[in-house]
């Protein structure tokens, strides 16, 4: 099994805005019943327009807004989703609560490439390294993500 | 839940009944993931699989929930780490665990190390993790 000699390539980056709609239909979705993801009303602070964003949309707005997709990064490992794509593993790191409004400013790279042996044989085991800031250029996230692919 | 429950062993969980199919394909809407196994019954039943396969990220948000309650409206989780140890399919009940190991005082509030799991009613484990909490006195 070949390791792509692909750690450090940088992802090409982008931006993404959550809407309202989305982050209510996400929770929606999640059987999440805060209001506050849904309805500004809910939301307990003046410095906050719109609504808050479930945490865990960090995930949609690392890959959405990297500039790229999970089938890029893998045609780019010369994998798809038929080599055996399993999403192993995520760590998320705030500065920032998200809200919707903000045009969010990702850029992210290639952390790790391992080769590992498993009870089903061999895989690779890729971290995807995303960096997430706002408008004013702060820190909102950074998001590290971990997907098997055989 | 306020600050002055917080303290360690203090525990919340939540029950996620009967994961649907529609959540599980708007979650794959949402998220624009042209991966069939979340989508096409066709390609899951090709696999041998159960059902659809429920996104991971929805999988994330259960335990995320449970994290946020021990914090209430007033904290926010700052970091958290998880593994995803198996798939979970449209029909699935879930029960969803975060427990406060720790409870630091700050200038500001309050910091909660937590872990967490997600489980099937079978007793299949589905997520493990940890999370930081900062709850602020605010």
């Amino acid at each position: 099994m070949t390791t792509p000699d692909i750690v450090g390539n940088e992802l090409p980056g982008g931006s993404y805005t959550v809407r309202r709609w989305m982050s209510f239909l996400w929770a929606d979705a999640t059987q999440n019943e805060r209001d506050v993801h849904r309805y500004p009303d809910a939301v307990e602070s003046e410095d906050i327009d719109g609504v808050l964003v479930p945490s865990e949309f960090a995930t949609q707005i690392a890959v959405a807004g990297s500039g790229t997709s999970i089938e890029g990064l893998l045609s780019d490992m010369g994998m798809d989703w038929d080599s055996g794509v399993f999403y192993a593993g995520q760590e998320l790191n705030f500065d920032q609560q998200l809200r919707t409004g903000i045009s969010y400013q990702v850029t992210g790279e290639i952390g790790d490439v391992t080769e590992k042996g498993g009870d089903s044989g061999p895989f690779h085991l890729v971290t995807i390294e995303f960096h997430a800031k706002d408008e004013s250029g702060d820190p909102v996230f950074n998001s590290r993500m971990k997907i098997i692919v055989r | 839940m306020t600050d002055r429950d917080i303290q360690p062993g203090t525990e919340v969980r939540k029950r996620f009944e009967n994961i649907r199919e529609e959540d599980v394909k708007l979650m794959t809407a949402i998220t624009r993931d042209p991966n069939p196994i979340h989508f096409d019954r066709q390609v899951v039943d090709k696999m041998g699989l159960p059902g659809l396969i429920n996104q991971g990220a929805s999988n994330l948000s259960y335990l995320v929930q449970v994290v946020e309650e021990i914090s209430g409206t007033g904290g926010d989780i700052t970091d958290i780490d998880v593994r995803f140890r198996n798939q979970v399919y449209e029909g699935d009940s879930l029960t969803a665990t975060a427990t406060v190991d720790t409870v630091d005082e700050t200038e500001d509030g309050l910091i909660a190390n937590v872990t967490g799991s997600v489980i099937k009613s079978d007793d299949t484990v589905v997520v493990t993790g940890s999370a930081t909490v900062e709850i602020s006195d605010a």
